[in-house]
């Protein structure tokens, strides 16, 4: 007993550090309406920064490194908060500020890129050697009754409760505090009162980020630094700040560190015990954490009373025409058939990815749910189909077909909860769930292959085998099955279920009223969606003949969305598109290779997604029929495109009023 | 045809208590009017009908008694409604919204939801659009469309699935004097060809003028019920509307 007890104490640092991002994420959220997942990565940034500062003296910007004399600890971490701070105010004033009026799906979707944006910096800036942090707080053993417990555990629970009791202080009696809690409840009614939502913006920005890079630092020597595990504390944060109901700090905090101990208590059970699972058993209490709150609470957390537009980009008038769809498929042949070496490894990479690409449009552009779980259905049927393919004698279409039905039915219960929750809420559910499979299923090496890979043999058609790679037999089974899914998701969008996905995308309850099954459409779609993401998973094994958990990151998940968002989200060919751009796709790849970017290709197409998130909101595809349009209509120079309604109404009174300036 | 019958329906949102304990009986073949001050709970009253609201008591269509099924099947049962906001769908055309109400849209078995979408051209929907004066609009979405349209596009889509009771909240909002009497007209069409019509309004020249009887709503509860002209006379509901509360 008291041995658990001071397990609990022990997973004091943890806790504190789910606290603190957790009242990050609160206070991103009320002020600015942004569910800000990128603050793990803004602690792990600067705990890098502060790293480098005390152990060589450097001074590592994005842009430029400068030489220190040796400075304090004081003024090392205080330097580093100035650093997180301009971060911070940069991501809100050239990112989230062009689009405060923007979906809550976009707000995520460049969140993602301000992670990816901070993580290929840390990657290109601070070469992995010394990463180790000096302890900061005094960690000398404490012993209380029986219990050995450093100090510094202590230290950083009170350090952040210290915060949290000061963001509360200045909610209820200061101005600024109470014009937050103003702007959450009704942004316009506050800016009538005089308060300017986006200084209070700006200045959640400024403590959200100082918060997140003070924790960086203080608790990076209990936790190490890793660009992308230190990234992923957002997941338990975002846990207990929905503990916290997106609003209460005091909530939040204690959530926070209660969680903490708790993971740490299973770590020590799952020592003990060893028929417990031996990995990722505290990984997936986030994830409890999250349904168990959102289904006792009712799953609707406080809507902020914003102006932003809840829309996705418009659908297409039209349609695919079959024409278009035949030339890809030609245009794909004559390219296996031309390319060759890594171009058509890069190719053949795409055409899996379009298929990712093709259930996130299902769920998200039709259906208009958010998962950010997508590659945890591929990497489902992908590990299915290794487990079978090498431990069965199953003949060729049996395991594939397993492994995507799986997947399915994966993707439909990931859907229950979609039934009660949605928009952005929805969106975190799928990412913890996506945390926790990868943690829990596919890291554990008695189910996969753990770091060593899982293995896929070639895949045999006929007694002849296609090669895998780059191989033109595999590149050409892999667009086969793709383009026969892209010509399911077109024709899939001219039926009735289509109709009745674009009707509960664009309003439930009046879909409900229009008789609609919105449980059964929601459910069917989610379940499509994951199957094609699990044919993905399974032209990904047969593609790479191994796989392995880093292959379904939920971090691939999210630069998936970010880049399918990007190519135009409510159509198939932003699929397409999509397929092309998505990393060590073709786009990217001869990118890579024409402009030599070489190790700045991440840092690169980070910062380029977030260009273009603030420049086209529409997405490629759309901007690309856009152009077309304009194209057509040039060279039909006489009949202009007629235009209609309201915009011919307007087009009137313009004409008017020249009529009448010139006159 | 049908009935609508409502059983001492409650409803109470926190501490406010919106509807309390209200029976009310909508004639078969009938339409009614259902009126009342802002705030007074009509829309509580249909939201708790078709499901959009937890609510205590019972609602029955005819004999059958809906109060615990999902929206959706209330509307396929043939309780059908319209939404004070419109809720159209703003990504599809307004021939598209109106198809989704069709009934076969929805009634089938799951197979026939991956047959095609019906084009806009069947006649069932070309006439109603056309009797609506909407086949001019059918290819614009509802945002290139007047106020006045959009209502009447909310109606269609209520409309073509051929309700049985049909609920309509304030219809009339955004249509001028003249395309209001008109809807009066085309209401009491839609009696006459066999649904049971149940119309909030705040429009009272269109409620005491086209309606067989009148239900008033205030705090929540019935206040008086009766003929336009019983309810005109009724010196409660003059006393609500002149704003000096309720006599009780
Ligand atoms: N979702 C809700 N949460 C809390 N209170 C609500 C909610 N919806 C309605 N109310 C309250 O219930 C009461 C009845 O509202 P309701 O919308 O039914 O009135 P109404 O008669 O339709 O008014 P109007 O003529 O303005 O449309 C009002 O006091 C309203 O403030
Ligand atoms: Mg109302």
């Amino acid at each position: 007993m008291i041995e658990l007890l001071q397990f609990a104490l022990l997973g004091l640092g943890a806790g504190t550090i789910y606290a603190a991002l957790g009242t990050g994420v609160v206070l991103t959220y009320q002020a600015a309406g942004v569910i800000n997942i990128s603050l793990g990565a803004m602690g792990m940034y600067i705990g890098y920064t502060y790293a480098f500062l005390r152990n060589e003296n450097l001074l590592v910007l994005p842009i430029g490194t400068f030489s220190m004399p040796v400075l304090p600890v004081w003024a090392a971490i205080l330097l580093c908060l100035a650093i997180a701070m301009l971060l911070g105010l940069l991501a809100y004033a050239l990112v989230f500020r062009p689009l405060r009026a923007a979906s809550g799906l976009l707000k995520l979707v460049a969140a993602v890129g301000i992670v990816m944006v901070l993580q290929s910096l840390a990657v290109l800036r601070f070469p992995s050697t010394s990463a180790s942090v000096p302890p900061i707080l005094a960690n000398d053993p404490l012993h209380i009754g029986g219990l050995t417990v450093p100090w510094d555990r202590f230290l950083l629970a009170a350090a952040v409760i210290a915060v949290a009791v000061l963001l509360w202080a200045m909610t209820r009696f200061t101005r600024t505090g109470l014009a937050m809690r103003a702007v959450a409840e009704d942004e316009r009614a506050a800016m009538l009162l005089g308060h300017s939502p986006g200084r209070l913006s700006a200045l959640a920005w400024l403590g959200s980020s100082a918060l997140a890079g003070l924790l960086g630092i203080l608790a990076s020597p209990i936790t190490g630094l890793d660009p992308v595990t230190n990234s992923l504390f957002v997941v338990p944060a975002l846990a207990v700040a929905i503990v916290g109901r997106l609003r209460s700090f005091g909530v939040t905090v204690a959530a926070g560190i209660a969680l903490g101990m708790i993971q740490s208590v299973v770590l020590k059970l799952q020592g003990d015990y060893s028929w417990l699972p031996q990995t990722g058993l505290r990984d997936v209490l986030p994830f409890l954490v999250i349904v168990v709150t959102l289904a006792v609470g009712g799953g609707r957390l406080p809507s902020r009373g914003t102006e932003e537009d809840p829309r996705l980009p418009a659908v297409p008038r039209g349609g695919t025409k079959p024409i278009t769809v035949a030339a890809t498929l030609l245009a794909g042949v004559a390219l296996i058939l031309t390319l060759d070496g890594p171009y058509r490894t890069a190719l053949t990479t795409s055409v899996v990815a379009v298929l990712v690409c093709l259930g996130i449009v299902v769920v998200t552009g039709m259906l208009g749910q958010i998962s950010l779980a997508q590659m945890t259905f591929a990497g489902a049927a992908g590990f299915v189909l290794s487990n079978l393919t090498t431990h069965t004698h199953l003949p060729f279409p049996l395991p594939p077909l397993i492994a995507v039905t799986l997947a399915v039915l994966l993707g439909v219960g990931v859907a229950v909860p979609a039934l009660r929750i949605r928009g952005v809420t929805l969106g975190v559910v799928t990412l913890g769930l996506a945390v926790a499979v990868s943690e829990f299923v596919f890291k554990n090496p008695d189910w996969t292959g753990g770091f060593g890979g899982s293995r896929v043999p070639e895949l045999r058609l006929f007694g002849v085998g296609l090669g895998g790679g780059g191989d033109v037999g595999f590149a050409l089974f892999a667009l086969f099955t793709v383009t026969a899914c892209a010509v399911g998701v077109v024709w899939l969008r001219r039926t009735r279920l289509g109709g009745q996905m674009l009707t509960i995308r664009a309003n439930e309850r009046a879909a409900a009223a229009a008789g609609i099954n919105i449980a059964g459409v929601k459910l069917t779609g989610f379940g499509i969606a994951a199957g094609l993401a699990g044919t993905a998973g399974v032209l990904l094994g047969y593609q790479q003949e191994s796989l392995a958990f880093q292959n379904f990151d939920v971090f691939v998940s999210l630069t998936y969305v970010a880049v399918v968002y990007l190519a135009g989200i409510s159509r198939v060919s932003g699929a397409v598109i999509a397929g092309l751009m998505a990393p060590g796709g073709l786009v990217y790849y001869a990118l890579d290779r024409w402009l030599e970017l070489g190790k700045y290709n991440a840092i690169v197409s980070a910062i380029g997604l977030l260009v273009a998130l603030v420049t086209t909101p529409g997405g490629v595809a759309g901007e690309l029929d856009r152009q077309m349009r304009w194209l057509a209509g040039r060279r039909r120079r006489p009949t202009v495109p007629e235009p209609s309604g309201e915009q011919a109404a307007v087009l009137g009174e313009e004409t008017e009023r020249v009529v009448t300036r010139t006159t | 045809m049908s009935s609508l019958a409502l059983r001492d329906l409650s409803v109470t949102f926190g501490g406010v208590r919106a509807l309390e304990g209200v029976s009310l009986e909508v004639a078969e073949g009938t339409l009614t009017g259902l009126i009342g001050p802002n705030g007074a709970g009509k829309t509580t009253l249909l939201d708790a009908c078709t499901g959009y609201v937890a609510a205590r008591g019972e609602v029955y269509l005819g004999d059958r008694r809906l109060d615990n099924l999902a929206p959706y099947r209330r509307a396929r049962a043939g309780l059908v409604r319209t939404f004070q906001s419109l809720d159209l769908f703003d990504d599809l055309t307004v021939a598209e919204n109106v198809a989704t109400g069709m009934p076969g849209e929805t009634n089938r078995r799951w197979w026939h939801q991956l047959r095609r979408m019906p084009s806009a051209d069947i006649p069932v929907l070309h006439d109603l659009l056309g009797s609506l004066g909407l086949d001019g609009v059918a290819d614009l979405l509802p945002g290139a469309v007047s106020q006045g349209q959009r209502a009447l596009v909310a109606l269609a889509r209520a409309l073509i699935a051929r309700p049985d009771v049909l609920l309509l909240d304030e219809p009339a909002a955004g249509l001028d004097t003249h395309e209001s009497e008109e809807l009066g007209r085309r209401l009491r069409g839609v009696c006459e060809r066999g649904t049971t019509v149940l119309l909030v309004e705040h429009d009272m020249g269109l409620v005491l003028g086209n309606c067989d009887h009148v239900h008033v709503l205030d705090g929540g509860k019935q206040l008086a019920s009766g003929t336009p002209a019983e309810v005109r006379s009724d010196p409660a509901v003059l006393a609500a509307y002149l704003g000096e509360g309720s006599p009780s």
